[in-house]
């Protein structure tokens, strides 16, 4: 049984243009010790599944369900769902309050959801930041979070989220604020804890390089819909989707010689040529989103596409594989018309 | 304005250099002033692409600002000096240079993107009225009808709409509003423009247009690039040299090529080995643990030694020179005068004795767990703030 399971997740907003859908019927779901990831656009609705899981969201239609059981709404039944469920957020310089101290910080989850006595609370902040290498601990603790560097406060930020012994753990691109030379070991150290304490980690970024090698699942995000799903490594290296492809082929890769680079860019630009940059963002009312930008689009398009499956353990949202898989997959070097 | 020449005109030349800094120091002034950049020396070439790496508070930011004559107080030039040597052939001393003189040479010579192309457009104004304000200082006697056609070409050589030219920068996406903020500073030919970041807040396939962008604008106009980011893997993509910075110094400078395949610095390894690669094997992934030293201290030995896999004895009490790294290197390196500059000891026979130095690899030496070794906290540096110029932080 999956540790969080979640079902046709629909978020909208209230906007002055009429009603936003920020999320269209997402279905995922999260096993102990392992990670999935999010990836996806700015805009493209990461961000609020993560916070309608979290529950500071509300969502419009959809189920979540914890070990197969419909979690209450309401009073302790909130809070229950609340520990079981934690959140690293992406800006450690805004998810810390700056006039509390560290110790108090990781304080606050132990005396209210685990209901310890102050003074185990003081040691229990003391092994959670043990747990996180931040050392010595007792010296963090007392400190405020500007008296920290950016990885440090991410490190805290982590060590508040698992006090209370979560089930799930979300982190909404939790090194994208940080400093290249730090966000490895952020993510190792999630990594590690995820196999420790056996976390359902859900890992939402941008970046598909880190996607790939932390993650065993990868979900593929476009204007609120998963388009593509699959195990990490086929679907980074070998994209199926339209859009998968686009991002793939658009990740910066130092490995390639000049003169491919050049080559590939030659070809992006010759295809881009006809099309101005705001047609490129446009957003197709109806039938697949991804339209307005795929290579690939033709008259089927127009209407909604299920999805389909493209290759073992994998889906693609996308007309191309319709008839089982059988689809035009450009390789992950071939350079994709944007 | 000088007129628009061809690739062919403008053809790369190793010997052209068009802007040259030697001996840069910039320091913040405070009651304990800040060192943010020690001692660069570097020289653009015409018509290339120099890429500047490294950490947030490396000082790559604050010496493009010193390039371009844009610092302000607290940060001062200390000392150094620097030439612009523009197509005419006329050298000019850019230290010397003030008031009229200054503001006429800069964005007509020089010009800048910024990393936030919010806050670098004017909010309250339209496009038009912005391209304006660069036409009717720069340009005095151009009519309103030359300036207004010059800004609609403008955007149409980023890929925008001119019927845009009457927009607000709120009603663009940020991929467009970054693109006007090249158009800007393409706006009147300069000779070298100076990219901040230019990218970084950006998607991954908007930042892959605007790149493809740049490069093709740089190719069509042969203006000369720094380009400053955090990414090494993009910049070995776009950049001819690259120049990586640790500590407000240069730590290895050489060919793209040559850095990504044999880099010389343990800090180049260590940038390199920060970015999973999308399409290669698996491997064990680890960052640079540690934080930049704090730069209002004096540095003594490397700067780079606490924090580094390869430190012997001597690099805590011998500050390294550059020292040009000699390899039996490819094409690229011979045509560059000897490959890369490396600020390591590892290369120094004298300090070094016991053989040849190992070769730094992107596989090599992993030490096991402690890629989840934490940060030093005895010292918790404000990195940011050295990075900051005042331009930024408005």
């Amino acid at each position: 049984m999956s540790t969080m399971e979640v079902k046709d997740l629909t978020v909208e907003f209230r906007t002055r243009g009429g009603r936003l859908r920020a999320v269209d019927g997402v279905s995922l779901s999260l096993e102990a010790g392992r990670t999935v990831a999010l990836v996806g656009e700015s805009g493209s609705g990461k961000s609020t599944i993560v916070r309608a899981l979290s529950r500071l969201t509300p969502t419009t239609s959809g189920q979540v369900l914890l070990d197969g059981a419909v979690p209450g709404q309401h009073g302790a039944a909130m809070r229950a769902y609340r520990r079981r469920v934690q959140m690293v957020f992406q800006d450690p310089f805004a998810s810390l309050n700056p006039t509390h101290s560290v110790g108090h910080h990781l304080r606050r989850p132990l005396l209210i959801q685990k209901r310890v006595g102050r003074g185990d609370a003081e040691q229990g902040a003391l092994d959670l930041l043990n747990s996180v290498n931040l050392t010595p601990a007792a010296d963090i603790a007392a400190r405020y979070p500007h008296e920290l560097s950016g990885g440090q406060r991410q490190r805290v930020a982590i060590a508040r989220a698992i006090a209370t012994e979560p089930d799930v753990l979300l982190a909404d691109e939790p090194v994208s604020m940080l400093d290249v030379s730090i966000r490895l070991e952020i993510l190792n150290l999630l990594d590690r804890l995820k196999r420790d304490r056996n976390l359902a980690l859900l890992y939402v970024t941008h970046d598909l390089a880190t996607a790939r090698h932390f993650s065993s699942e990868v979900l593929v995000m476009y204007r609120g819909e998963i388009v593509e799903r699959g195990p990490a490594d086929d679907v980074i290296g070998d994209p199926k989707h339209p859009y998968t492809q686009l991002l793939a082929s658009a990740a910066p890769d130092g490995a390639r010689s000049r003169t491919q680079v050049a080559a590939d860019r030659r070809a992006r630009l010759a295809a881009r040529a006809a099309d101005a940059a705001e047609n490129r963002e446009a957003v197709s009312a109806g039938g697949c989103q991804f339209r307005a930008r795929c290579p690939f689009a033709m008259d089927a398009c127009a209407q909604r596409p299920g999805d389909f499956p493209a290759g073992p353990g994998r889906q693609a949202r996308c007309w191309l594989y319709a008839d089982g898989g059988a689809a035009p997959s450009a390789s992950a070097t071939q350079s994709v018309p944007g | 304005m000088s007129t628009l020449l061809t690739p062919e005109a403008v053809r790369r030349t190793d010997s052209d250099v068009v802007l040259s800094a030697r001996n840069v120091s910039v320091v913040y002034d405070g009651d304990r002033p800040t060192r943010a950049v020690r001692d660069v020396s570097l020289d653009l070439r015409r018509g290339e692409i120099l890429g500047i790496a490294g950490e947030s508070g490396c000082g790559k930011s604050t010496l493009a600002y010193a390039l371009t004559r844009m610092l302000r107080a607290p940060a001062r030039l200390d000392s150094g000096s620097l030439h612009f040597t523009g197509r005419d052939g006329a050298t000019v001393d850019l230290t010397e240079l003030d008031g009229a003189a200054l503001r006429a040479f800069r964005w007509q010579r020089i010009s800048m993107v910024f990393q936030s192309a919010m806050s670098s457009l004017n909010p309250v104004t339209s496009l038009a009225r912005q391209f304006d304000d660069i036409f009717r200082t720069h340009l005095p006697d151009l009519p309103k009808e030359e300036r207004r056609q010059r800004a609609g070409d403008l955007l149409a050589m980023v890929g925008i709409d001119p019927g845009r030219i009457g927009s607000f920068p709120h009603e663009l996406s940020g991929g467009m509003r970054q693109r006007v903020g090249i158009a800007m500073a393409l706006a009147l030919d300069p000779e070298v423009v100076i990219m901040d970041e230019p990218t970084t807040a950006l998607d991954v396939v908007v930042q892959r247009e605007i790149l493809d962008e740049v490069t093709r604008l740089q190719e069509e106009r042969g203006f000369s690039v720094v380009f400053i980011t955090h990414d090494l893997s993009l910049l070995m993509e776009i950049s001819d040299r690259i120049a990586v910075m640790y500590a407000g110094e240069i730590a290895e400078l050489g060919p793209a090529d040559a850095i990504s395949t044999t880099p010389a610095h343990p800090y180049s390894l260590g940038l390199l080995r920060s970015f999973p690669d999308v399409r290669a094997a698996r491997r064990e992934l680890r960052g640079i643990p540690g934080n930049p030293p704090d730069l209002r201290k004096p540095v003594v030995g490397c700067a780079f030694a606490p924090r580094c896999e390869y430190a012997f004895g001597a690099c805590e009490r011998t500050a390294p020179q550059l020292l040009t790294i000699r390899r039996t290197a490819p094409a690229t390196a011979q045509q560059d005068g000897g490959g890369n500059l490396a600020r390591c000891l590892l290369h120094d026979p004298q300090a070094r004795p016991a053989g040849p130095p190992p070769e730094l690899s992107g596989t090599a030496a992993d030490p096991g767990d402690s890629a989840d070794q934490c940060d030093p906290v005895e010292d918790p540096t404000p990195t940011q703030q050295p990075d900051q110029s005042p331009e930024e932080s408005r």
